[in-house]
Formats: structure tokens, sequence, C-alpha cells
């Protein structure tokens, strides 16, 4: 005989071998508890609804929600596409103002002295607007 | 035309009340019939269903509104029953306790009637289904979600592997294993 059917894998619609069903008592037991369970599953009672039972859910759901959590959800959902380009107007702009800073060794070059990380830590943007009025100035008066 | 669940939930994330009163009515029978066919508890299925219905009011900021409503929240009922089951398990060994003599000759009753093809009348039935309940109590809690799920609701396999969040191989194996026990049980009985 052929081994036994395992009744519990089957599926509506699958193949069932009866001619072995037949022959063999164990499986021919266990396909009729198969069915006898398959129908007690089918005698599940419909539990119905209270008529306002939505109703009643929905207002408990509305007065016992926390009013802070839903505002913060709403204001987030609003705001966060505008904070989002604020900051990257902000970075941006960060970037563009770093790309336009002339580097100070050129100041250094201006003036003429010798390049280097000394010279250049201490040198200040007023300093060279200064260093370059001086000759102006000085040419203005043997002018006059 | 009516609106869709996606609708509703934005609806109700917008403070629309009515919006989430449409959700709740358009699901309740699904919630229902989970919880009482899981649980077995007729008298506690509304407030359990209502806790169902609040927690995903709660949590609705979180729901994907790109997939389907019905199985976020059958999720969230699933996993509520397991809340409660794991509560109430004290409870529940005590109610199921050794079938009552009346009820066991009942229940013969009831299989002569299946085997001669006629039909049981009300309280039969009733005894039946309760005796299910009964045997559905000894399997592992996903074995039985799986079991009530499958054979009491009639969902496709991969349903219930979504709602269990889990592949659509281990829910057939927890559904073979579920069947398997009960027809074992069913023999016993003789």
């Amino acid at each position: 005989m052929k081994d036994h059917i395992p009744i519990w894998e089957w599926e509506p619609g699958d193949p069932l071998d009866e001619a072995h069903l037949e022959q063999c008592p164990q499986c021919r037991r266990q396909w009729e508890s198969r069915r006898y369970l398959d129908f007690q599953a089918s005698l599940a009672p419909e539990p119905d609804p209270a008529p306002f039972f939505a109703s009643r859910v929905a207002h408990r759901a509305v007065s016992e929600a926390t009013p802070i959590w839903l505002w913060l959800e709403k204001v987030a959902r609003k705001t966060i596409p505008v904070f989002a380009t604020l900051a990257l107007i902000a970075v941006l702009g960060l970037l563009l103002s770093n790309s336009r800073q002339p580097e100070p060794v050129e100041y250094a070059e201006l003036l003429g002295e010798p390049a280097g990380p000394a010279g250049v830590e201490e040198l200040t943007l007023d300093d060279v607007i200064y260093s370059l009025s001086l000759p102006l100035e000085e040419s203005s008066g043997e002018n006059q | 035309m009516a609106k869709t669940d996606p609708e509703l939930v934005a609806d109700a994330l917008d403070g629309d009340p009515k919006g989430f009163e449409e959700l709740v009515r358009r699901h309740q029978s699904l919630v229902f019939r989970i919880v009482y066919h899981y649980l077995g508890r007729r008298n506690e299925v509304e407030d359990i269903a209502q806790e169902v219905f609040l927690k995903v009011f709660r949590s609705m900021g979180q729901y994907d509104r790109r997939r389907p409503f019905k199985a976020w929240l059958s999720r969230i009922a699933v996993n509520s029953c397991f809340d409660e089951l794991r509560k109430s398990r004290v409870r529940k060994e005590r109610l199921f306790s050794q079938l009552a003599e009346e009820e066991q000759s009942r229940l013969e009753t009831c299989y002569a009637k299946f085997r001669g093809g006629q039909g049981l009348d009300e309280a039969e039935a009733e005894s039946l289904w309760q005796w299910l309940q009964r045997q559905l109590q000894e399997l592992s809690e996903k074995d039985r979600m799986v079991f009530v799920l499958r054979e009491v609701e009639g969902w496709d396999y991969s349903a219930i592997a979504e709602s269990l969040d889990t592949s659509e191989l281990a829910i057939r194996v927890r559904m073979s294993r579920a069947r398997k026990l009960l027809i074992e049980a069913l023999e016993k009985r003789g």
C-alpha cells in the first residue's frame, strides 16, 4: 500500500487519491475527521456590532485623543517642507559666502610681503584697506 | 463617489471625526469577526474591538497610505488578540474545563447527524462551535490565529502572512500543524 495521505495538508481544490482512501482505513478515518473539522469551522457565529458602535468609538477616540500629538503631527506635516527649504537656503548661502571669501595670501601679496603662514594669520581686511589708502593720501597732499 | 480608505484616514488626521467614523463602520465586521472567532468570548468582543479601533486612531499617523488599510487594520486586530490572550490566560483555563456529560452526549448527537447528512439545530451548532473553541485553546497562539483566519474567515495564505508579518511558507506549516492536532483531538474523542 502507498504511503498515507497527509490529510491535514490537503487544501480545497487539491487532487485527492480516492483509490487510496478506499483501501486505507486510517486515511479514511482521518479524512472523515478532516471533513468534520471543516464543518465545525463553518459553524462560527456571526458577531454583530451594536447599531451605534462606529459613532461611539469615533466619539471616544476624538474625545480621548491627546490634543498635543494631533496638533504636533498636523503642525509637523505642514511645516516640515518650510523648514527644510529654509535649511537648504541657509546651507547654500553658507557655501556661497565661503566660496567668495578671498584667500588671505592674496592680500599679503598685494602688500609685497612674502606669503607665509605667520604673516597671513595676522593680516586682516582692515589692514589691507588701510595700507592701500596710504599712498593715495600722500600723493593727493603732494598735488596740493 | 465614496471616499477611499486612505482619503478617510487623511480626513481623520485633519481632525474630521466623520472620516474616522466611516472607517470604523466599513471595517467593524472584520474586527468583530477576528476578535470573536479568535478569543471566543462573545461578551467581551465589543470592548476589545473598541480598543482595536482606538489603537488605530492613535497610530494613524504611521499608516502608509500606499498600502491597503484593511491589511494594516488586521495586523493591529491580530496583535490586540495576542495581547488580550496573554492577559487572560488564567481566566481562560478556568473557562475551558472538563466537558459536562450532557454536552458530551450532545456532541455525539452532532457527529451522528453530520455523518447522516442531517442539519444541526441552533443549540447543537453552538455546542459544536464551543467544542472547537476549546480545542483551539490547546494550540499555540499563532497556530490558532492561522487556523481562524484560514478556516473560519476564509483568508488566503498571503493575506494571513501579511497580517502576522511572516512568510507564506511559515503560515502553511502552522496551518498543517494546527489541522493535524485538531484532527487527532477529534479522533481521540472517538
